[in-house]
């Protein structure tokens, strides 16, 4: 008896001090099953640390997933769950404690398309009551369609300071990708469908200025 | 009759095994039929119907179809298997293995087989391609007397297309190893007969390498679909031969169309008309999906009109265009990025209805196993990979 209890506690001892226990929960079984071990377990501790921090971790998740779908390299995965994480954080900070989850992951996909957080700060001014999402999807867009940073920053926070509608926002973005498709360059194209809005929407007195297109080129010409 | 099982028997055993190497792949079916009446010039036994049942099974990197042709009042049977699997797709040099086998039947005449193995390389750029290829062919029909490739078979071609419409140029050389059906043969259109027929064969059998020049020209609009071949076809063992058709082809329903061709076609594989004669066909197609013919596996279809209904509370019917398309899948945050085949609800449009929770969404199309891609006419969003995702906002 004494020898089936010793044997017992040595199993239950090697149990818990073994490596695959770990301090928080396990690791979610879509990881598990699409990564492999170690960077199922990278990604993981980076989805805990969020957890811990108060982040959304389903975008951490679906990043993960989603890298695995395409094929992605698990080093390129798990730098791409961290990158986001940090842009998550990062985009909290920007947009405020009390923003939602939905702006808090609109708001990371926007810095992580290259612009500054500041941007951010200038938009949730513009809107302090409004929900952000459509401005910063519609300025991720922007960017990934090969708009100068600062071009699509300033029109998206100049139209939001105008009082431009979501509405006006997504047909904004459609105009400019038409544009683009025609072959018009993404900066005139920005521009010019902004100055449009300008003509249409209404004024306000402390609204920012829109870029000058001589302006963004000096910035963007390297 | 056992004739007949037997010459059935080698393209049934090929298809099942293709069917067994493409089939993980293989996940959307396109069966089709078509139901006409025929009729070929000079001929006293035409008009008569003809039935022609085909199907054809598209994976993201492969191709597994099939066609027939069986005719009413002579009873020529025909049939023809093909299969295609493509390597390197994303490749710009994408590498292409085809099988293809084919088989006819004659009453009173003498069953044909014949088999194709060739390997072509395609060359993409965007709207446009070239190919070219080698293969190897053997034959086997006439008292089971066997035939051989002579040496090695070549083909080149191009191809082109924009706003709905495709051109190719093709110049192909094959082994040619037919019987032409003695009884329904037209003097004077027929310039491949050479041999004098067997007393008592109904067919004449015949043996040779062709070249073939064939230029063609595909139209397709929502609902009229146009296409026409022509060509010229060189022989060692006969005068040249000038061929073209022309077909019409109007969609009365997503699934139920009316068709018309006119014209002669190439015999350059065995589902062939009983005569080389120019002939007319009307009839009724029911299909699901209707493949572009002239389309090679390397290009891919384009993605448009990307549309969001809301089906019931919180189900929604995501839905795009893409016409000719073989294979559209669907990839987000709401299938957790397992790529789902899109159905298609007719013939350009593919759908999925699936749940969708109030929030940000992220998805991507893949078009006919080619690169994820954001949905047409989405906002995008770096996806961290080189690449970019569609945004969905639901409310």
């Amino acid at each position: 008896m004494s020898r089936f209890a010793a044997i017992a506690g040595g199993v239950l001892l090697l149990a818990l001090a073994g490596p695959g226990r770990v301090a928080g929960e396990p690791i979610d079984r879509r990881l598990a099953q699409r990564l492999d071990a170690p960077a199922a377990a990278a990604v993981w501790q980076v989805v805990e640390s969020a957890r811990a921090g108060g982040i959304p971790t389903d975008p951490l998740i679906a990043t993960a997933l989603e890298g695995a779908t395409k094929r992605a390299p698990a080093e390129a995965i798990v730098l791409a769950v961290r990158q986001h994480a940090a842009a998550l954080t990062a985009s909290r900070e920007a947009l405020g404690e009390q923003s939602s989850p939905t702006e808090i992951e609109a708001g990371a996909g926007v810095l992580l398309s290259g612009v500054l957080a500041d941007s951010l700060v200038r938009l949730r001014a513009m809107r302090p009551h409004g929900s952000l999402v459509i401005p910063l999807v519609v300025l991720a867009d922007l960017v990934t369609r090969q708009v100068p940073v600062n071009t699509a920053a300033g029109a998206l926070v100049w139209a939001s300071g105008s009082g431009a509608r979501d509405a006006d926002l997504l047909r904004l973005r459609s105009r400019v990708e038409a544009d683009i498709r025609h072959g018009v360059s993404p900066n005139a194209a920005t521009l010019a469908r902004a100055r449009g809005l300008e003509s249409n929407g209404p004024a306000r007195a402390q609204q920012p200025a829109l870029p000058r297109e001589s302006a963004v080129r000096r910035r963007t010409t390297p | 009759m056992n004739r007949t099982h037997r010459t059935w028997r080698n393209p049934i055993r090929l298809l099942i095994t293709i069917a067994l190497l493409a089939g993980p792949t293989a996940r959307v079916a396109a069966p089709r039929a078509q139901v006409g009446v025929s009729s070929w010039t000079g001929n006293p036994t035409f008009p008569q119907a003809s039935v022609s049942p085909s199907f054809q099974f598209d994976g993201a990197h492969a191709r597994v179809r099939g066609s027939g042709l069986a005719t009413a009042a002579d009873g020529v049977r025909s049939g023809q298997i093909d299969a295609a699997l493509l390597l390197l797709p994303l490749s710009r040099r994408a590498l292409e293995l085809r099988l293809e086998t084919a088989s006819r039947d004659v009453p009173e005449g003498l069953p044909l087989t014949g088999g194709r193995a060739e390997a072509r390389v395609h060359f993409t750029s965007g709207r446009s391609g070239a190919w070219a290829a080698l293969a190897a062919e053997r034959g086997r029909g006439i008292s089971d007397q066997r035939f051989r490739g002579s040496g090695t078979l070549v083909g080149l071609g191009v191809w082109a297309r924009s706003h709905g419409a495709r051109v190719a140029l093709d110049l192909e050389q094959r082994g040619a190893y037919m019987a032409r059906p003695r009884l329904r043969s037209v003097s004077g259109s027929d310039s491949l007969a050479t041999a004098p027929a067997p007393a008592n064969a109904g067919d004449v059998p015949l043996r040779g390498t062709l070249t073939i020049a064939r230029a063609a020209v595909r139209w397709e609009g929502e609902r009229l679909a146009f296409e026409s071949t022509g060509g010229l076809t060189l022989s060692l063992v006969g005068t040249p031969r000038r061929w073209a058709s022309a077909g019409i082809r109007a969609r009365l329903t997503p699934r139920l169309s009316a068709f018309a061709t006119l014209g002669s076609q190439d015999r350059s594989n065995y589902v062939v008309p009983p005569t080389e004669s120019p002939g007319t066909s009307v009839g009724i197609e029911i299909a699901q999906g209707h493949p572009d013919e002239l389309r090679p596996l390397v290009d891919r279809a384009a993605l448009s009109d990307w549309t969001v209904r809301r089906v019931d509370s919180g189900t929604y019917a995501l839905g795009v265009r893409a016409p000719s398309a073989r294979l559209v899948e669907i990839a987000g945050d709401f299938t957790d990025w397992q790529p789902v085949t899109l159905e298609r609800t007719g013939y350009e449009r593919w759908q999925f209805v699936t749940p969708l929770p109030p929030g940000l969404h992220r998805v991507n199309l893949r078009v006919d196993g080619g690169a994820w891609c954001s949905p047409p006419g989405v906002p995008a969003t770096v996806d961290g990979f080189g690449g970019n995702s569609g945004q969905i906002v639901v409310e």
